[in-house]
């Protein structure tokens, strides 16, 4: 089961972030942050709680259910 | 120990164990054999030479336990290193049943019982590492 979309790339870029800065961030690779970005991986509630955290937003900002 | 985990990446698509990363890792394995050619072309007795061998080789495998044991690895990574052995793990399973199943053909053919015990056993190991895989998961969570 996938996510419809998600809007990492977005929030990533407009806080001017690599993938490899928001990887080592968040503690995985960038390849991780890759497969994300292009909806072939789901992220565990702690990585996506994670990424929220360092956004600033809700989960449900950055993932769509 | 001497090994660093960065040096190194897991094996992937040719099988198991570690695969060297960056230059370091080569040079240490480089190294590790070196020593290991050096020593042995001494002109030395037998027991030291197979007491330095088993010494050096224990080393290596606890340097190579070491270095497994930290590997960075995110969940993405060790999803699909599980998905990966779980196949593997299959394979193994049908080819070792099917050896089995052969075996008893055979038995049965020749009228003599002669099924290679180390097929039951791995088939058998199988099953306890499964079993106490589950038991462990399902009181870990």
């Amino acid at each position: 089961m996938g996510l419809e979309k998600n809007r990492l790339k977005e929030f990533r870029v407009k806080k001017g972030l690599s993938q490899k800065a928001l990887g080592d961030k968040v503690g995985v690779s960038r390849q991780t942050i890759i497969s994300i970005e292009q909806n072939r991986y789901v992220p565990s509630l702690p990585l996506a709680l994670k990424l929220s955290k360092l956004f600033g937003c809700r989960v449900e900002d950055l993932f769509d259910v | 120990m001497f090994a660093k985990p960065e040096w190194f990446k897991r094996r992937k698509y040719t099988g198991w164990g570690l695969t060297p990363a960056t230059w370091q890792g080569w040079v240490y394995i480089l190294f590790m054999i070196g020593v290991l050619i050096v020593f042995n072309s001494f002109d030395l007795s037998q027991g030291l030479r197979l007491g330095f061998n088993a010494f050096w080789i224990f080393i290596i495998l606890i340097d190579l336990v070491d270095v497994l044991r930290n590997l960075k690895k995110d969940e993405r990574d060790r999803i699909h290193e599980a998905i990966a052995e779980r196949n593997a793990a299959w394979v193994m399973s049908f080819l070792l049943a099917m050896g089995l199943l052969y075996d008893l053909v055979l038995s049965a053919l020749k009228q003599e019982f002669v099924v290679h015990p180390f097929l039951v056993i791995a088939l058998f190991g199988g099953v306890v590492a499964k079993a106490f895989s589950n038991w462990k998961l399902g009181r870990e969570n």
